[in-house]
């Protein structure tokens, strides 16, 4: 990684400051920096500054960090670069549980984490039991995807239903499921952060081993790789960081599906340096789309889920023909 | 006497299925190149995984350094035995660098660094099979030739005494062949151990110091080239007639034709 890591992190330090910058108050560059390192409680512009988008940013940045990473490492454990958290369903499958658990358990906050990390296991495993029922036909890679997709759907609707029930109580997680940066979702950051940079550090641990995988099953065990434990717990690192991206900021799709293919193309794929540039890419996207979701139709904020479905959904269409081709090829 | 580097104890193997390994056993000295021949089917690359530790007998045991294979861990293992598989596809898009490197990968820890003692044993490899000029390449551009000696660099930077190579020299044109198997000596003259899965009765009994003949499994004989090589067990393992010429202290066999029933 010559130039592209420092380009990144001077593109995410702009594109960070005009964040805080812009919005239904535009507060100048030069304030934004006054605000971050002389806050005075008693400017107006630095208390917005601070206490109101510093605190989406963080969201922002620590979810599209943790999506990108975690389809990274899906990518990367299954060689298949059409798998992410949203194309294996197992973004749906945590949405799901979530709206469920409040529903049935009215549970709330941080402590959403484990049913939204229990339907991202059993999506996980619907999807690949499906793909299995079409295994010997077609392509396996974009069976998989299919099969992701469906449950992707199924979980869908169960949503849907779950919240016809009593639309009213459901209110703060509409937004959630939309996947808007509310200004009050750093609470949940607060818990998430430190069990993603406890994944963050196990990925950049298990990096080698993944780059082991690559050469082949048979050959990565005889130098010493034990297969099965290397796939399993990078997968579970990268489903520890889509759901807690989840838990905070709601299901935001194509961040994991796109940013590691940006990433294979800019910072390559073998080592530890794509890893971090993936999650700076992955920062970086999905802090655009919310500056872009808040100027875009400005007075009126959209959400940062749309944006980044509308960008994401169209790369992941072309990204899929490309497969299909170099398949019938 | 010294302890054999491998040892292959009463051992059966099969997928689930009639064993395709059955009461086999033999040994593998320090400096030794061993050939293991026979024809398609009889086992020989599932012996190999076998003493890889890849597939777990059935029966009997697989001791490398004394030590039972399947009580070692992975890595561990790694560090003793190190195998060049057939299959084996690296990426395209890695570097040759990158992959011989990788060879390494069982004296690292999670978080320990490239030590100097791996990069000596990589520059070593890359200096034994001559491999210089391709490090900085891409895997899917090298030739079959060159993808095969930068694998071999591979499995050499692995530093493990004993080497196990399946069928080394398939679709390799000649000269990298003997090039291959020049190198294999090369690494048993110099104190490790060679076990490869060859096709050619005139390469085996080129290079190969003892030659262990398998047919449906199970040994049909395990001696010198000499010794094992000859148009009777040829006929009778490979049903095919050979006749045996001797030139340049080697035994020569010349396919003659399909033996009679």
């Amino acid at each position: 990684m010559t130039i592209a890591g420092p380009l990144l992190i001077a593109a995410l330090l702009a594109v960070s400051v005009l964040h805080l910058a812009s919005g239904a108050m535009p507060v100048p560059p030069g304030e934004v920096i006054a605000a971050l390192f002389s806050y005075d409680s008693g400017n107006f512009s630095h208390v917005i500054v601070v206490k109101q988008r510093l605190t989406r940013l963080a969201v922002a940045l620590y979810c599209g960090g943790a999506l990108a990473v975690s389809g990274l490492l899906m990518q990367r454990v299954f060689r298949n670069g059409l798998v992410s958290p949203s194309t294996l369903g197992v973004n749906s499958g945590a949405t799901a549980f979530v709206v469920l658990s409040v529903f049935f358990l009215g549970a709330s906050g941080g402590a959403l984490f484990l049913p939204a990390l229990a339907g991202a296991l059993l999506a996980l495993a619907l999807t690949f039991a499906t793909a299995g029922l079409l295994r010997g036909q077609g392509d396996p890679r974009l069976n998989l995807v299919l099969a992701g997709s469906m449950v992707g759907v199924l979980f869908s609707s169960a949503t849907t239903l779950v919240l016809s029930f009593d639309p009213d109580r459901f209110e703060n997680v509409i937004s959630w499921l939309i996947g808007d940066i509310g200004n009050f979702d750093y609470r949940e950051l607060r818990l998430m952060a430190p069990l993603g940079a406890v994944a963050m550090a196990a990925a950049l641990a298990v990096c080698r081993a993944i780059d082991l995988l690559a050469l082949g099953d048979e050959q990565a065990a005889v130098m010493g790789g034990h297969v099965r434990l290397i796939a399993g717990s990078a997968l579970g690192v990268a489903l520890i960081l889509s759901v807690s991206a989840v838990v905070v900021v709601g299901p935001i799709g194509f961040v994991g599906l796109i940013l590691p293919h940006a990433t294979r193309l800019i910072a390559g794929e073998f080592g530890r340096g794509p890893l971090l540039f993936c999650a700076g890419g992955g920062a970086l996207a999905v802090t655009a789309a919310d500056l872009a979701a808040r100027t875009m139709a400005a007075p009126k904020v959209l959400n940062v889920g749309s944006v980044m479905g509308l960008a994401g959904g169209a790369a992941f269409l072309v990204l899929v023909l490309a497969t299909a081709r170099r398949v019938a090829r | 006497m010294e302890q054999p580097r491998i040892t292959v104890d009463g051992v059966s193997f099969g997928y689930g299925g009639p064993p395709v390994i059955e009461a086999l056993s033999l040994e593998a000295r320090r400096g030794e190149f061993l050939a293991v021949l026979g024809p398609n089917g009889c086992g020989k690359s599932t012996l190999l995984k076998v003493i890889a530790g890849l597939n777990r007998p059935s029966a009997g045991r697989v001791l490398a350094g004394g030590e039972d294979v399947s009580a070692l861990s992975r890595r561990m293992l790694a560090r003793r035995i190190a195998v060049l598989t057939q299959a084996g596809s690296p990426p395209p898009n890695m570097s040759v660098h990158e992959m011989i490197a990788m060879g390494r990968y069982s004296h690292q820890s999670l978080l320990s660094r490239r030590s100097r003692e791996d990069e000596a044993a990589v520059a070593r490899a890359v200096r034994d099979m001559q491999v210089e000029e391709l490090l900085g390449k891409r895997v899917g551009a090298l030739s079959g030739g060159q993808l095969q000696r930068c694998r071999m660099a591979m499995v050499l930077a692995q530093g493990s005494e004993t080497l196990l190579l399946d069928e080394p020299t398939t679709y390799l044109d000649l000269k990298h062949q003997f090039g291959i198997l020049d190198c294999a000596r090369r690494q048993a003259r110099a104190g490790r151990t060679v076990i490869a899965v060859l096709h050619d009765f005139t390469q085996a009994s080129l290079y190969a110091d003892r030659v262990a003949m398998l047919s449906r499994g199970r040994l049909a004989g395990l001696g010198t080239p000499e010794e094992v090589l000859t148009e009777e067990m040829i006929a009778a393992v490979f049903g095919v007639r050979t006749r045996a010429a001797r030139a340049h202290g080697a035994v020569f066999h010349v396919p003659l034709g399909a033996a009679a029933p």
